[in-house]
């Protein structure tokens, strides 16, 4: 096709520098597939619990809970409710964790447990308790009836007319399977839902006349909003009454911090990506000097010029951004597949938004169109003189020394102002981050990371020089050669080791920070761990509770010397959220503590109804011993006098409410205890201790039996899994920058061409030749690795010191196996990144190269 | 001529000085030159002469120091980088020592150029291209790329760059530089001729005295100074200067 007009120059440029695009575009393509998948899983997220929430409780128009929206009321409320002018019909209900115990076994050889949510509901108003629809048979009505959604039915092979297992607090128990429910997206994120009559229900559960929640459908011709203010005013102080919409959107809000850190992760991606456009273009830029030049010379304008660039780089971006879209479908799969695995929840169909769409393409033109700015005005500056001279301008210009003491001052400010204001955030925060508080982190990680990036440059050359002697014993005379080679475009060996640096040290610090609460944990578990076993449910996202017969029934097994359980609700008042606890006065016998104010006795003195508060609550509210604390009751709000403040209780944080079990029961009719410690008499058989305890726990295979060894393998093997998952996030980014990488070393081979001939001229091999050019991309490699490490250490650091926020001290642990496995990835990237220019500056004709001008 | 004058290009009292301090060159020191409408001139002078810095600055590509360049009447000095880009494209037309085409464009694409950089239809100047593409014996060869043709093919398909849009004044540096001497007099015969035809103002910079042969007078330059001056030379006249001029420096 002809040549029609002169913008049509830039996409011949792409065309024909095919495999430079391709490098470029790689950084842009995964940059922006990684933001298309981070956006897709959390939309996916997003979708599957507001779909699943709204329809598993928001059918109705309206839904009474108990204010905080946790624990249970009287059912006498239902009546009250009923009574009141447009209300059409009220369904009461009683959601409470459960789980099915399934015929086949696992490889424990217990039995497998399918965690679920079960309802407790009136047959008469059953179909208003819950939004989703019967596909098959009816809803329980009396006795021993389980309805349950056709995904779990389905996986377990379940038809109507079936005995069903359900594991209760009082122990397993046959129900009869009498209708199916269709479930949208076919499971319930992988947990099962059902439902049962709600008579059966709180004799099972140990919930005589309770329930959570009512769901209450207007009569028609009432305003909604009307008869919801109208309830949420007269039921009093200790239920609320609210709109679903506001319910749903309460949810998917819940969502938006998860959200934001994903897409920072995904983020450093594209940003990665920026750098690699950058560079390709301002050495497209270098090497195409002379043509620019005459371009000028033929009358082009510099801003005709800079245009064309621009051009190039917005096609650029697009292609990139389509790839990245498609590429990031398949990237959202297994985002899903890590996340589900992660976190023990499935979701079967991706949800895809045209925002995401929209959004990713948008931003990943725009971050293209950004790196090519500055290369763009360069080009647009490129004298008409250069058309005429000899050689093209190889080596670039030296910026002058004002200018990088300047830009290396600058990049330590950015670090001084960033490391100290993450240092700060992360000291005082709390569990409940604000979006903004949040988004200003999140930009003093990115000032940081600028900063650092800025200052590379003048660390180029020492560590170069630090790398030579190495190499030269490693590779010998090639080795220095190629660590001298690295500092000749100061600028752009910095640029690709920068890339370098932002992936490797958010890896680093992700791993400071999660290895250092392990092993927190670990130290804790092995040294300040009272107990000898624990009761846990057999699924991580299990929160099923067991009733006070069990830890009955395990403390008269001989050789138990105690055993603690704990109860727990949580109380959303206004914005704040309190964790409450119910405990005994052997809590801290198994549990460490340290006392601010108070000892281990104060737990014993928690029986006339007062509290402990944690160190950061108290410190918060402005709470001493003497004062009161104010909590929101279903019948209102009640005062507890405060007794003692705790620090550093790994259960509660900083923030927990601790209340004696007797209190929580009878002011939050929370009854059930969720986690159990035991501890053994001194000299006990363990084998026959552990035997007669999981006899026991065969009346409730929902629960399993750990020892702390068990435990702590559990907890690392939930903690690693979860890790996989941010980890494949961030690898994008390090793969990215490794492609910056080839792409570097392609243009230093590019560049050399005539110096590679010249070498071979003289005698050098072909060998030798491609080893120069391995050696030259470990040098890169490594000082981006090495910096990377330092700072993702420190990063670490700081995030370590900030994750002591929430109340449980963390110590920080060194990642020393990530560190090193950094440094020997820098190594790999370095070999990997050189093998393809390595191969090319190898297969140099000699005559050809000298030739070249 | 079409600007009532009779002089295309002139310059009073040029200098251009690089550099500061202890590394100052003055590449041209108060060079005043006319060159006539219609002239074939050639610049001559050993390297470091400042042939090329004068060439430059009279191509509008660089700013002289101090002095004035007048083209076709239009005194430069003070005249804005955009206003000289469209004074170059409007009046000027250059021919380079590397040819400068565009790899990725084919003979008649890179011809086309300088209409493109105008913003002007490629089908306006269909009749001009085949003219063109005549003069300089490449219809045959016009799909094809410039890796495709010889040197002198390349340098042929610069020339009709060149002419494409009828300039006032042609500007050549080396033209002939990295050819092989009876193509580069194809080339030259080839730029005396369309010059001729076309009744443009030839300035080319060169250090072959065969080359300068082809001009109408050639202007030697040594040290930044304009010392000699050569009306209708032959080669031998030619060197015989340069030697003169090498053995006097």
């Amino acid at each position: 096709m002809r040549l029609r007009r002169f913008s049509g120059i830039s996409l011949r440029n792409l065309r024909a520098r095919a495999q430079r695009t391709l490098l470029t575009a790689v950084g842009i393509v995964l940059g922006v597939a990684i933001v298309f998948g981070v956006i897709t899983l959390s939309d996916t997220m997003a979708s599957t619990f507001t779909d699943l929430y709204s329809r598993a409780f928001g059918a109705a128009d309206i839904t009474v809970t108990a204010a905080g929206d946790s624990g249970t009321f009287d059912d006498r409320v239902v009546e009250e409710v009923r009574g009141y002018e447009g209300v059409e019909s009220a369904a009461p209900r009683l959601s409470l964790p459960a789980s099915l115990i399934l015929e086949t076994k696992g490889d424990n050889g217990l039995p497998e447990v399918q965690t679920m949510r079960l309802f407790g509901v009136e047959p008469e108003s059953a179909a208003l308790a819950t939004g989703f629809e019967l596909t098959e048979g009816r809803f329980p009505e009396s006795g021993k009836e389980l309805t349950l959604d056709g995904g779990s039915a389905e996986s377990i092979g379940l038809e109507v007319g079936d005995k069903v297992t359900l594991g209760t607090p009082r122990g397993p128990e046959k129900l009869e399977l009498v209708g199916i429910l269709r479930v949208p997206g076919g499971s319930f994120g992988g947990f099962g839902f059902g439902m049962a009559p709600l008579s059966y229900a709180r004799g099972a559960f140990d919930e005589p006349g309770r329930i959570s929640g009512i769901a209450v459908e207007a009569a028609e011709g009432t305003p909604v909003t009307d008869l919801q203010e109208r309830l949420d005013q007269g039921l009093g102080e200790g239920l609320q009454a609210q709109r679903s919409e506001t319910r749903t959107q309460e949810i998917s809000s819940q969502l938006q911090g998860f959200r934001i850190s994903l897409l920072f992760f995904a983020g450093t991606a594209l940003f990665v990506g920026a750098f690699l456009v950058f560079n390709a273009l301002s050495m497209t830029i270098l090497e195409r000097t002379r043509e620019l030049g005459m371009l000028r010379a033929l009358g082009s304008t510099r801003a005709m010029i800079a245009r064309s660039v621009m051009t190039e780089a917005i096609i650029l971006g697009l292609i990139g951004s389509l790839l990245g879209v498609l590429f990031g479908y398949g990237m959202a799969k297994g985002l899903v597949y890590l996340f589900g695995r992660a976190f023990l929840f499935q979701i079967t169909a991706l949800v895809i938004s045209p925002f995401a769409l929209v959004s990713a393409i948008v931003v990943g033109v725009a971050v293209t169109a950004m790196a090519a700015l500055y290369p763009a005005l360069r080009a647009g500056r490129v004298s008409p003189v250069e058309a005429m001279r000899a050689r093209a301008g190889g080596t670039g210009k030296r910026s002058s020394r004002i200018w990088s003491v300047l830009t290396t001052l600058f990049g330590l400010l950015l670090l001084g102002v960033g490391a100290p204001w993450i240092y700060y955030l992360a000291k005082n925060l709390s569990a409940d981050l604000d979006g903004l508080v949040y988004a200003s982190g999140i930009a003093a990680v990115i000032g940081a990371f600028l900063g650092v990036s800025l200052v590379i440059p003048v660390l180029v050359r020492p560590l170069a020089a630090f790398f030579s002697p190495l190499l030269r014993l490693l590779f010998g005379v090639e080795g220095r050669m190629a660590a001298a080679n690295a500092t000749r475009n100061t600028g752009r060996t910095a640029l690709t080791a920068s890339a370098l640096m932002v992936g490797i040290s958010l890896v680093v610090a992700f791993a400071a920070l999660g290895g250092s609460v392990l092993g927190s944990i670990r130290t804790y578990l092995e040294g300040s761990l009272g107990s000898d076993y624990v009761v846990q449910p057999a699924s991580q996202n299990s929160d099923v509770t067991f009733s006070k017969a069990l830890p009955e029934r395990i403390s008269r097994v001989p050789g138990v010397e105690s055993t603690t359980s704990l109860a727990s609700t949580f109380l959303r008042d206004g914005e704040e959220v309190n964790l409450v606890f119910g405990v005994d006065e052997r809590y801290p016998d198994i549990f460490r503590i340290d006392y601010v104010v108070g000892g281990p006795e104060t737990f014993a003195k928690l029986e006339d109804g007062g509290a402990l508060l944690g160190k950061q609550l108290a410190e918060a509210r402005k709470l001493g011993v003497g004062d009161e604390v104010r909590l929101p009751t279903p019948e209102g709000p009640k005062r507890y006098p405060v007794r003692g403040i705790l620090e550093n209780d790994v259960v509660g944080g900083g923030a927990g409410i601790y209340l004696s079990r007797e209190t929580l029961a009878r002011d939050f009719n929370e009854r059930k205890g969720e986690f159990l410690a035991i501890k053994a008499e001194p000299g006990t058989d363990r084998d026959s201790l552990t035997r007669e305890i999981r006899t026991i726990l065969r009346d409730y295979p929902q629960f399993s039996l750990y020892s702390n060894a068990e435990w702590k393998a559990q907890i690392e093997g939930d903690f690693n899994r979860q890790y996989v998952f941010f980890y494949a996030i961030m690898g994008v980014s390090v793969a990215v920058s490794a492609f910056g990488v080839v792409n570097t070393l392609s243009m230093s081979v590019f560049e050399r061409t005539r110096e590679i001939g010249i070498l071979r001229a003289v005698g050098t091999t072909r060998l030798q030749v491609g080893r120069l050019v391995i050696d030259e991309g470990i040098v890169i490699s490594l000082i981006g690795c090495l910096v990377g490490v330092a700072v993702g250490s420190l990063l670490g650091y700081l995030f370590v010191l900030g994750s002591g926020a929430g109340g449980f001290e963390v110590d920080f642990f060194y990642p020393k196996v990530p560190a090193i496995a950094a440094l020997l990835a820098g190594l790999f990237i370095g070999v990997f990144a050189g093998l393809l220019p390595a191969r090319s500056a190898a297969r140099k004709g000699i005559v050809e190269a000298v030739q070249y001008e | 001529m079409e600007n009532g004058s009779a002089i295309a290009v002139e310059t009073v009292g040029l200098s251009k000085v690089y550099g500061e301090g202890s590394t100052t060159v003055h590449a041209l020191r108060d060079v005043s030159l006319e060159f006539p409408d219609g002239e074939f001139a050639a610049i001559m002078g050993p390297s470091g002469s400042g042939k090329s810095t004068l060439l430059h600055l009279l191509g509008a590509l660089d700013k002289p120091s101090s002095g004035r360049v007048i083209v076709g009447g239009t005194d430069l000095s003070g005249l804005s980088d955009r206003k000289l880009t469209l004074l170059r494209r409007e009046r000027m037309g250059f021919v380079f020592q590397f040819f400068n085409l565009i790899p990725t464009l084919s003979a008649e694409e890179n011809i086309l150029l300088p209409a493109l950089i105008a913003g002007e239809k490629a089908g306006k100047y269909a009749g001009r291209l085949d003219e063109l593409l005549d003069l300089v014996g490449l219809r045959a060869r016009r799909t094809h790329r410039p890796d495709e043709l010889s040197g002198g093919e390349q340098q042929r398909v610069a020339i009709a760059r060149a002419l494409v849009r009828n300039p006032d004044i042609i500007f050549a540096d080396e033209p002939t530089g990295n050819l092989d001497s009876s193509t580069g007099a194809g080339v030259l015969d080839l730029l005396k001729e369309s010059a001729g035809r076309y009744d443009q103002t030839i300035l080319m910079v060169t250090h072959d005295p065969r080359a300068a042969a082809f001009a109408d007078r050639v202007v030697f330059l040594s040290d930044g100074r304009v010392v000699d001056e050569a009306r209708d030379p032959d080669p031998e006249g030619i060197l015989e200067r340069i030697k003169n001029l090498e053995s006097a420096g």
